[in-house]
């Protein structure tokens, strides 16, 4: 499903700018969505599922238009949402509670919503937990019935909105492996703050930067720009001074090594290869130096 | 109806009704004031007059009224709200179902939930009235009774308290529900100094459709400051009518303020 956001403009209260001019076409497939708090994700997911209307320019999912009522309907009935806080009734059962959204969406046929209900349920691995109130589930286990939920109905589209915040290692890598699975012939966007998920999951990104788009293109891409402008320092006096962005700092060797983006390495400083947090941050030295080039540049 | 409104309506009911039956609120508020009730009615003289078997079943559901249907409307006052607190909200208004159908599913349920210990209190007076009297039409009488004097009350201060919870803080909803049901229900301009509906063809109590079409001998019903014409077949009716229209004023206000809130 494809998506068209053409020069997206919100506006809250206080003339708070959320979204500024935002442009940008999404394809079928996994897209992590990145930026810093404020950077506009959830401003952007809420006006894509119809939840709140922009102040100007126009959002087209699969040929509908989000801010007329019937487009807004028409997009509901394909998507898949799992918002940030997401707090499930704790008085029904894993099973009830997936029954009561399938009705929701509008899945009459009881027996096509027990046959959803059941076969989600093993995906995210709680079918032996179905009958259990959601009262007793931990962190995880909600977070897993919340993408069940968002998987009812085959969506062509799905939001999920900081999946893995708040998980211990193990619950995250099982999402992972949950959400790597999800792409296909869908559109699933992924807005994280843990580059971590968007480079074991997504082969897309656009990332955000105070409600503008910063980049837009394959995580590989992100990660090169970082090329020859990411380096460590082992050092056992000061830390790195200068125009630089420290990324890490461990201690190693009695001293410190760090790892840092900038564009003056100091001397003494070694290029090693970029990873996406790298890319991430070289992105946003860049960005906040140029903005509306790097937007242009990245279409 | 249920196909006007959808799967949403039917699956709200649904589990609405489950959640509201597992709410240990919902049992603390209306359980102590269901077994006062019975108590006062068991312990009344006016219980052991020769009323008819209607009449008889007619107090009972007065006394249902009066005491459990305010410990009702303080569990549910929360009923529209609810969602949002926990939030579920987003993830509800992303799915295709409409909002207003959700909202009255929900407060349908919660209601059928709640007002279940009423129900077979009225169906166990209808029995024991029916093999104490012989007169098989009791327990029909107290089916009409709690579907035409307790739901509609009970619709009334649930919707009104699910209403206010939208614009104004849980306590002070409970609390304004509480002083509200017994303004309109028990304070009389008889026996206080402020202008009430107690009495009028306005009041929720289900005076008028007790006395006028159960013949129960009324509490306050004809007497009230204004619009108090006396009970009679026609003025239950129209009084009937009064309550399930300011309900559904009240739930039409509910639908456009939770929109206003998204």
């Amino acid at each position: 499903m494809d998506i068209e956001i053409t020069d997206l403009t919100k506006t809250f209260k206080g003339d708070a700018r959320a979204l500024d001019q935002l442009s940008l076409s999404l394809a079928p497939g996994m897209i992590g969505l990145l930026g810093a708090n404020g950077a506009g994700k959830t401003t952007l997911m809420r006006i894509i599922t119809g939840l709140i209307s922009p102040t100007s320019g126009r959002v087209i999912v699969g040929g509908h238009d989000v801010a007329t009522g019937p487009g807004r309907q028409a997009v509901r009935r394909v998507l898949g949402y799992l918002p940030q806080d997401l707090d499930l009734y704790p008085d029904l059962n894993a099973r009830e509670f997936l029954d009561y959204v399938a009705l929701l969406k509008g899945i009459d046929d009881k027996r096509v919503r027990r046959s959803q209900v059941g076969s989600l349920l093993e995906r995210v691995a709680l079918t032996e937990h179905a009958n259990r109130r959601v009262r007793g589930f931990s962190g995880g286990m909600r977070r897993r019935l919340g993408i069940a939920q968002a998987l009812l109905g085959d969506p062509k589209l799905i939001i999920v909105d900081e999946p893995t915040a708040g998980l211990d290692p193990e619950e995250r890598m099982r999402f992972r492996t949950l959400l790597a699975g999800l792409g296909g012939d869908r559109t699933v966007i992924l807005s994280t703050h843990i580059l971590d998920d968007v480079a074991q999951t997504c082969p897309a990104v656009a990332v955000l930067n105070a409600g503008r788009l910063a980049y837009h293109g394959s995580t590989n891409g992100l990660v090169e720009a970082a090329d020859g402008r990411t380096f460590s320092l082992h050092t056992t006096g000061a830390p790195p001074a200068g125009d630089l962005t420290v990324v890490n700092a461990q201690a190693a060797s009695g001293g410190m090594l760090y790892r840092f983006v900038t564009e003056t390495p100091p001397v003494g400083a070694e290029a090693v290869a970029p990873s996406l947090e790298d890319g991430y941050v070289a992105l946003m030295r860049t960005s906040r130096a140029r903005p509306q080039e790097v937007a242009r540049d990245r279409r | 109806m249920s196909r006007l409104l959808g799967s949403a309506w039917t699956g709200a009911i649904r589990y609405e009704f489950l959640m509201a039956a597992r709410r240990k609120v919902v049992w603390l508020a209306v359980l102590p004031l269901l077994a006062i009730g019975l108590l006062l009615q068991m312990l009344s003289p006016e219980s052991a007059e020769p009323h008819t078997a209607a009449a008889r079943v007619g107090a009972w559901s007065l006394t249902m009224n009066l005491l459990v249907v305010v410990g009702l409307g303080v569990a549910l006052a929360d009923r529209f709200t609810g969602t949002t607190r926990r939030g579920l909200n987003e993830l509800l208004l992303a799915t295709p179902s409409r909002l207003a159908a959700r909202m009255l599913g929900s407060l349908a349920g919660s209601l059928a939930a709640a007002l279940a210990p009423v129900a077979v209190t009225m169906v166990v007076v209808g029995v024991v009235f029916t093999l104490t009297s012989g007169d098989v039409s009791t327990l029909g009488w107290a089916v009409i009774a709690f579907c035409t004097v307790n739901v509609p009350s009970a619709l009334l201060l649930t919707t009104f308290a699910a209403t206010l919870g939208l614009v104004l803080p849980m306590a002070v909803v409970r609390m304004t529900a509480v002083a509200g049901w017994f303004w309109a229900t028990l304070l009389s301009t008889s026996i206080v100094p402020i202008p009430t509906i107690t009495g009028t063809l306005l009041s929720p109590l289900g005076d008028y459709v007790a006395g006028g079409w159960l013949h129960t001998p009324t509490l306050w019903a004809g007497e009230g400051a204004f619009a108090a014409p006396a009970p009679s077949f026609t003025t239950a009716a129209v009084n009937l009518l009064l309550v399930v229209a300011m309900s559904a004023v009240l739930f039409t206000a509910s639908c456009a303020l939770a929109r206003r809130r998204l």
